[in-house]
């Protein structure tokens, strides 16, 4: 079921009326029923019972961490690979099948593995991932194991968040999630109103770029300004889709009265590749550094490699290199996560990773250079190069990540460098996909996004609280507005079949 | 107290809005089945819309006579014509490819307001069925939300899934794309159609095909039968179910119809002898004969009638309700007022019918002469009109006012201005490159232009409230204008260079 079908709201509007009419103390129930259904509605009776499975196993096996202190790192172990093995099993496996397959044609050695059929349970690798971390947080004693375990179900389990996360911990969402939700009358409406936000985002944007972004790719015969056009498309449809889908799945929880973390932080105002992973994705930022970076650079072999470096190096050397190291194994997880193939290991890793670490090692270099240039680092115009560089930067690393693979990526930039700049304004944009009205559609609802970042960047409260101080009048135009843009200007029913969620095949 | 119930009163107060938003919009965008900007969704200029909405138009209790059917209903039966000659009340319920499951459940709902004695039913999709959904669309779209429609909208969906099904509940989740398209004045617009009772639902057709020899079938000769389409003969049978238990009268008829086959006729006479119902073929000899329907003058196209044919059919089937039907005469009694008014302006478009149905010049002109009070008459000659122009069209043009003397004038310009029977402005230039014009005001206030240029130029304009008429091809353009009701009538041009006015385009 997609959290922008109409069953879906139909389903949402009746699982908050039994939400509420419940009972407090069984409001979790209502939750945790809905969560099955939408599971089961979604992808069938297997896949929920492979998740339910997951889900009961890890509760289990946190139970047997928090009674057998001495054989922590043995249960630890034995409760996380298997629930990784299926994770791979399911999601990940087109990166050993098809790197056997390169193997075998170049060494006739291995035999051919086939792609399995079977249906992949809904977000797994996003609640492979919270089980992951509920378990180790046991098992570092940062959380007790609750003995219920319909409780484990729900939380790995929630239903908005199968689709793209965002990723929770068992300890931040416990008192909300299952709790006794209380009913708020702000926590509806805003909930609301960050839904609406978000299906605008989704339907009225990411969708029209979607269809520019499928006429670039699509046609190898574009090239010069339609390459830079498809890949800033692909960027901006990547924003509206992913972080559309997140204002979906926190609008509909903060209407449950369950507050989830925030996935995105105005990342276009970053001013460097790590700022930018500071603000985009992330709660999967958070999780990897704290269940793989630190747990990682904590390990005993990479703190002897530390150790061996220092004495051979230097303190700082070792201290670096053994950062570098874990930096490395948490980009290529990053990047593997997005997808068992080497283009997205390369786009959406290691590419962060090489220009990261290569920003850090030539930062003494840089430093020096805006010394000597007299940059003045604090103007506006220097923030806005430094905006600049990221966006360019992070451009060029995603767009691989749609291309077929790494060859097709590199074919269509050497296609890049033809000069037509005349495309831009003598109405060949109106050929990829969107005639001229939908275009500038398109166009103007980029422009509502951007007056709306710029409003929410660097303040606390957020622009729905700015909102709420307005007066009502001005505030139901502004909803009843957004409400009627999404109803007409939405693509989505008979003649249009809204694409997945990008981040939901991740 | 009342800050208690503030936030909820609140709410319902913006749901409310919401939904009025939501259903104003529906109604913009929902397709009106009656211009050219509808073509897309399988619809026609057919008012098809405006039959459906004539259900809750009309007062209750005061239609007797009601036909269903598809398109050849509306062209061949004419309530106003039955009401003039036989003093009959009657509604045609006719849509474009009316599918009977649509009939009968318009059927449902006119019984709610209306006790109908006589229903007619057109038998065309008994065996000729098009399921296309814009067919069933159109009739369902505008009948208003009762169990009645729900039902069949359930029915209807049944094969196409819940998506179809919701689109019927809320039509703005399929048309809303409908956008595009949308012209300011719709927006302030409040009825799909102003004049849901115009004509009372036939559809009133002054052209004239090619003619085509048939005198029809003996019923003896009928060899084989076509098959039923499932879906009609349940809901035809049903409808006549309806009809039974409602204490009404059935008649099957079939209108004159170029592919209307043997097989076709004995399929439904075998229909009407199982329901008992009586059958009327206009493709059987006998009928053709009693009738007077002509094969050669009464069609606009081959599978509907124009107005010469629906009179004859209409008047035929007036003589069978007269005869064996004792209905009353209604044209005395007050209740009936708003079916007088009616009667007034088709009396005056059967007029106005007259000028299209008339195919060459000399006729055009006695025609004129003999109505051309409340018209407001336009010539402009284009290219070279006089060659060709015989004693008879001569005398034609100087019996309806015009003192000019076209004789020995090739090639030369002319404009001609007649209202309400006399000739305001005549002028034949005095070469054949001058280039005359003529603009003023109609009795209406609209404004009028009238240009003619001869040889070399070659040009004829007609414009009528920023309207252009005129054909603009060689010879006399004329466009002829109602006064009375404020519209063009006709317009055409006759080929005088050619011959004496017989070659004409329309």
């Amino acid at each position: 079921m997609s959290i922008v079908s109409f069953a879906f709201f139909a389903f949402l509007g009746v699982t908050l009326l039994a939400y509420y009419i419940t009972p407090q103390k069984f409001r979790y129930v209502v939750v945790l029923l809905a969560s099955a259904l939408f599971f089961l509605i979604s992808c069938g009776v297997i896949p929920t019972l492979i998740f339910t499975g997951t889900a009961v196993f890890a509760w289990l096996m946190a139970i047997m961490i928090g009674k057998n202190g001495n054989r922590k790192a043995i249960l630890t172990a034995a409760a996380i690979l298997p629930m990784i093995a299926v994770l791979i099993f399911f999601k990940e496996n087109s990166f050993f099948i098809d790197n056997t397959r390169w193997l075998r044609d170049r060494t006739g050695i291995l035999s051919d593995l086939t792609y399995p059929t079977r249906t992949i349970p809904l977000g797994i690798s996003y609640y492979t991932f919270l089980l992951v971390s509920y378990v180790l947080d046991v098992s570092w004693g940062k959380i007790e194991p609750t003995k219920n375990p319909f409780k484990i179900v729900l939380f790995a389990g929630y239903f908005p968040q199968m689709t793209s996360g965002p990723f929770t911990r068992f300890a931040d969402v416990k008192n909300e999630l299952l709790g006794r939700g209380k009913f708020n009358y702000e926590n509806l409406s805003f909930g609301a109103q960050r839904f609406l936000w978000g299906l605008f985002k989704k339907l009225v944007l990411a969708e029209r770029l979607a269809v520019i972004v499928a006429s670039v790719y699509g046609n190898t015969k574009l090239e010069g300004a339609y390459i830079f056009i498809g890949a800033v498309s692909y960027v901006l449809q990547l924003y509206t889709d992913f972080s559309g889908c997140m204002d979906i799945v926190i609008g509909a929880s903060q209407m449950f009265g369950i507050k989830l973390p925030e996935n995105f932080k105005t990342p276009f105002y970053s001013t460097s590749l790590s700022e930018f992973w500071r603000r985009w994705h992330i709660t999967l930022g958070v999780w990897l550094k704290d269940y793989v970076l630190y747990p990682t650079l904590k390990s005993r072999w990479l703190q002897s490699v530390r150790a061996f470096c220092a004495k051979r190096l230097g303190k700082k050397a070792g201290k670096d290199i053994a950062t570098y190291i874990g930096m490395l194994i948490t980009w290529f997880s990053i990047g593997f996560w997005h997808g068992g193939s080497w283009k997205y290991i390369c786009s959406s890793g290691l590419f962060f990773f090489v220009m990261i670490v290569g920003g850090l090692l030539l930062e003494p270099g840089f430093k020096r250079l805006i010394k000597w240039l007299r940059i003045n680092t604090g103007a506006w115009s220097w923030t806005l190069f430094s905006r600049m560089r990221t966006w360019i930067l992070f451009t060029l690393s995603v767009s691989f990540g749609r291309a077929a693979d790494l060859t097709d990526g590199f074919r269509m930039w050497r296609r890049a460098f033809k000069y037509n700049p005349w495309v831009m304004v003598d109405g060949s944009l109106y050929n990829l996909g969107l005639d001229a009205k939908d275009f500038w559609v398109m166009i103007f609802g980029l422009l509502i996004l951007f007056i709306i970042s710029k409003m929410q960047y660097g303040t606390v409260e957020g622009v729905r609280y700015k909102l709420s101080q307005q007066n009502i009048i001005f505030r139901w135009i502004v909803f009843l507005a957004l409400f009627a843009a999404v109803l007409i200007f939405g693509m989505y029913g008979e003649h249009y079949d809204p694409a997945d969620f990008i981040y939901g095949q991740f | 107290m009342l800050n208690r119930y503030k936030p909820l009163l609140r709410t319902v107060i913006f749901i409310a809005l919401a939904t009025g938003m939501f259903n104003r919009l529906t109604w913009i965008m929902l397709p009106k089945w009656d211009s050219s900007e509808v073509i897309e969704w399988g619809g026609n200029s057919w008012f098809s819309s405006a039959n459906v909405n004539a259900i809750y138009d009309i007062p209750n209790d005061t239609i007797d006579v009601v036909a269903l059917g598809p398109s050849t209903t509306m062209r061949s039966f004419s309530p106003l014509e039955l009401y003039g000659n036989y003093g009959l009340s009657a509604i045609n319920l006719g849509t474009g490819n009316q599918p009977p499951m649509g009939g009968y459940y318009m059927l449902i709902e006119l019984l709610k307001t209306q006790t109908p004695k006589v229903v007619f039913l057109e038998a065309f999709t008994l065996v000729h069925p098009n399921s296309a959904e814009s067919f069933f669309r159109v009739t369902f779209d505008f009948l208003r939300m009762s169990q009645g429609k729900f039902e069949g909208v359930v029915e209807h969906s049944k094969s196409d899934g819940a998506d179809s099904l919701i689109s019927y509940i809320f039509p703005l989740l399929k048309y809303h794309t409908t956008w595009k398209s949308i012209y300011p004045e719709l927006l302030l617009k409040f009825k799909p159609e102003e004049h849901s009772t115009y004509h009372y639902g036939y559809h009133l057709d002054n052209h004239q095909m090619q003619p085509v020899e048939f005198d029809g079938w003996e019923e003896k000769t009928v060899t084989g039968v076509s098959a039923y389409n499932i879906d009609a003969y349940e809901y035809l049978s049903k409808t006549i179910e309806l009809c039974k238990a409602n204490n009404i009268e059935v008649i099957l008829y079939k209108s004159p119809h170029q592919g209307w086959a043997e097989r076709d006729f004995a399929a439904v006479e075998t229909f009407a002898k199982l329901y008992e119902v009586p059958y009327y073929d206009f493709n059987t000899a006998a009928i053709i004969e009693s009738s007077g329907v002509s094969f050669e003058t009464d069609f606009g196209d081959p599978s509907h009638l124009n107005l010469i044919g629906a009179l004859k059919v209409t008047n035929y089937l007036g003589e069978v309700l007269e005869k064996h039907y004792q209905l009353p005469d209604r044209r005395n009694d007050a209740k009936y007022e708003h079916i007088n008014k009616g009667y007034i302006r088709y009396v005056r478009e059967k007029e106005n019918a007259g000028f299209g149905l008339t195919k060459n010049m000399l006729s055009y002109l006695d025609l004129i002469e003999s109505s051309k009070d409340d018209y407001t008459i336009f010539f402009s000659i284009m290219d070279e009109a006089t060659y060709s122009l015989d004693i008879q069209l001569l005398t034609a043009l100087t019996q309806i006012g015009f003192e000019t003397e076209f004789t020995n004038k090739f090639g030369f310009p002319f404009i001609g201005v007649i209202s309400n029977g006399e000739v305001i402005y005549e002028q034949i230039g005095m070469k054949q490159d001058d280039e005359l014009s003529y603009s003023g005001k109609l009795l209406d206030n609209k404004s009028f232009e009238v240009k003619s240029v001869g040889i070399p130029e070659r040009y004829s304009s007609i414009i009528v409230d920023d309207v252009e008429y005129a054909k603009n091809v060689r010879g006399f353009n004329i466009v002829v204008y109602d006064n009375k009701y404020n519209h063009v009538v006709d317009s055409i041009a006759f080929d005088t260079w050619i011959d004496a006015g017989v070659t004409y385009v329309r």
